[in-house]
């Protein structure tokens, strides 16, 4: 009786409701759970989690906890940095690792590690947020001069420009012999991670609900300058938060987990695709999926050639790309993008 | 003791074996004092990629482009004329490469060929990582004789055996063969030695890699197998990949699970001239601090240089020996 005063959601693009909310805190739970019982030490299965003894809460306490905390967060945080640069650049293909914010962050640690001879996490941290922030800002800018600024065309300039950051990168650390830390940084990978060892990604958690709280102005300036500065936003202001956000999300993973690629590119798109633009209904569904992305990936790279590991960049560059080709096939039939 | 002395007498053996060899060889043709390369004198050499090629003795240019073999040579007081850039400090036995003085030309995996051109070389050693193919096509344009003295093998059994096969060669062809033999001789009853003790010792031995917070470990076959194979620890026995040549990514958890009594760390970094995040600071945690090697002070640091970089040279023997009697 009473449904006629409801607007039916669209059909196509179903919407977000508490209930996707609650699903997905559900599976990202029992997945959480698993990756729990899962590690080298075969001392602590799944199990013997309730209660763990004194020595299986050693294992994890030390190992296990900070290792899925550490995936959840770089998962959540990534996607949702994806999420936010899609808006504000109004296209879907832009993400960190498509608009020179990962390669800039990489630059960044390399500056670090070369002048400041430290190795200290947030030392290292606070100069590849800084220099994330000015590749990203310089993304932008070159993106305001670009008369196609739809679809792939956006993507493959951010592609070369982080290529070309890539290239000074690789040439610096050739100069200084450090080449091979390279593969380091651009590889994420879990397995270093321990108590002591992976907290200033929290840092994540901070910039993520600044985030949440600009989301539907996000939303607004996607829609072009004249548009939200007519609607009384400060559009410049506005971008430059998103900026921030973006880069520090994306420079504390990169510093402490390394590169994870296409993850900000696929997820936010997938969620999109099935529940709609709304930036501040999404973002919470896109941070769980992309937990619960790297969170599978991770484990799938724990038990591939388990006891030893396969990072979780490899696992999540298999997935993603093939991903992100279904999302260039689909955009080239004329899908909406 | 007998055992030693046996190996002693086999030593001295082979040596005086090999010495009158080379006498033999050498009277074919009368020796020729300094510079014998104009004597038209060779050696025949059977290179790592199976070519069979008569070397000048005693060549006057020399460029090597691999550390293994210009530390062997070294050891043999051979100089070389040119060596490939060296990202690591050297080891003091070479400290002659260090200071500018030899030129460089190009990088271990990228020789600059213009660069050994211009020193028209009698000979050119190529070997390991520029020990290809390809490389030795481009050498063959710049010189008469190229070889390539990598030290490849199959089995792990195979490695000193072949090491000691490269040595020999290249003494030959600096007619310091009978020194060569002599040097790995010593060596091989080194490492039984070492062998007999490790495997008394009852203990499981763990090699790993760190590099930049991230550790690999190297079991039996690996390209570090000579720990178990050569000097006698057991493995952990955490399951072994069958190609086993590079190292795999573990996590802090692997410790405590396959718990090793000895634990030798090469830090990566370190063995390419960074001093970031030090390999030891990555092992310190609550996980590895649990293990037997961590209660037996058994953690030892090896040579970067001698494990990573040059190790089928009589030195970096005597080195990755050195390190592993440090853990007995």
């Amino acid at each position: 009786m009473t449904t006629t005063t409801r607007p039916a959601p669209a059909p196509s693009r179903g919407g977000v409701r508490a209930v996707h909310l609650w699903i997905g805190v559900a599976v990202l739970a029992v997945g959480g759970y698993l990756s729990l019982g899962i590690g080298a030490a075969t001392s602590v299965g799944i199990g013997d989690l309730f209660p763990p003894t004194q020595s299986e809460w050693h294992i994890l306490a030390t190992s296990r906890i900070p290792r899925l905390m550490a995936v959840l967060m770089a998962g959540a945080s990534l996607s949702v940095a994806g999420l936010i640069m899609q808006r504000i650049t109004a296209n879907r293909f832009v993400s960190p690792s498509t608009s020179g914010t990962v390669e800039a962050a990489v630059l960044g640690i390399l500056i670090a590690t070369m002048f400041f001879n430290s190795t200290s996490l947030v030392v290292k941290m606070l100069i590849a947020i800084i220099t994330a922030i000015l590749g990203t800002m310089i993304f932008l800018q070159m993106l305001q001069r670009i008369q196609h600024r739809e679809g792939i065309v956006v993507a493959l300039v951010g592609l070369m420009y982080g290529g070309v950051l890539a290239a000074i990168t690789t040439f610096v650390a050739y100069q200084r012999d450090m080449v091979q830390y390279l593969d380091i940084w651009t590889t994420g990978s879990f397995s270093g991670i321990l108590e002591g060892r992976y907290e200033p990604l929290y840092t994540v958690l901070v910039v993520g609900v600044i985030g949440y709280l600009f989301a539907d102005r996000f939303t607004v300036i996607g829609m072009g300058e004249s548009f939200a500065t007519n609607l009384g936003l400060n559009y410049k202001r506005l971008l430059y938060i998103g900026l921030i956000v973006v880069s520090v999300m994306a420079a504390v993973v990169v510093v402490v987990v390394g590169a994870i690629p296409f993850l900000g590119l696929i997820v936010p798109n997938v969620v999109t695709l099935l529940m709609g633009d709304n930036v501040k209904k999404v973002l919470p569904v896109t941070a769980l999926a992309g937990a619960g992305f790297v969170l599978a990936c991770d484990v799938a790279g724990r038990m591939i050639t388990y006891p030893y590991e396969i990072p979780v960049a490899t696992i999540a560059g298999v997935i993603g790309g093939v991903v992100f080709i279904w999302l260039i096939l689909r955009s080239a039939k004329g899908a909406a993008v | 003791m007998t055992t030693r002395t046996t190996i002693r007498t086999l030593a001295t053996s082979l040596t005086l074996t090999a010495a009158l060899a080379l006498t033999a060889c050498g009277s074919d043709s009368e020796a020729g004092g300094d510079g014998a390369a104009a004597d038209g004198e060779t050696v025949s050499i059977t290179d790592a990629q199976g070519r069979t090629v008569d070397v000048p003795v005693n060549p006057e240019v020399v460029v090597a482009t691999d550390w293994s073999v210009i530390r062997t040579l070294s050891d043999l007081g051979i100089e070389v004329d040119a060596v490939p850039a060296s990202n690591a400090t050297l080891p003091e036995d070479m400290a002659q490469y260090d200071g500018g003085d030899i030129p460089t030309v190009g990088t271990l995996q990228e020789p600059d060929y213009e660069a050994i051109n211009e020193l028209e070389p009698d000979l050119i050693i190529i070997g390991s990582r520029s020990g290809n193919p390809e490389i030795l096509a481009e050498m063959e344009k710049i010189s008469p004789t190229v070889i390539d003295l990598s030290s490849r093998f199959e089995e792990p059994a195979d490695q000193l055996p072949t090491i000691e096969e490269r040595v020999v060669q290249l003494g030959s062809i600096f007619e310091k063969e009978a020194e060569a033999q002599e040097l790995m001789d010593d060596l091989t009853a080194q490492v039984e030695e070492v062998n007999a003790q490790a495997a008394e010792s009852g203990e499981t031995a763990l090699f790993v890699q760190v590099s930049g917070g991230t550790a690999s470990a190297y079991g039996p076959g690996s390209r570090f197998g000579i720990v178990y194979d050569a000097f006698g620890y057991a493995d952990t026995g955490a399951p072994v990949d069958e190609e086993g040549s590079h190292g795999q990514e573990i996590s802090q958890e692997f410790f405590t699970e396959y718990n090793p009594g000895v634990l030798l760390v090469l830090d990566r970094a370190a063995a390419i001239g960074s001093d970031e995040a030090p390999a030891l600071d990555v092992l310190n945690n609550d996980l590895v601090n649990t293990t037997d090697a961590a209660s037996n002070d058994k953690i030892q640091l090896v040579d970067g240089f001698a494990w990573y970089i040059a190790g089928a040279a009589p030195s970096s023997i005597q080195q990755m020996i050195d390190d592993v009697k440090a853990t007995l």
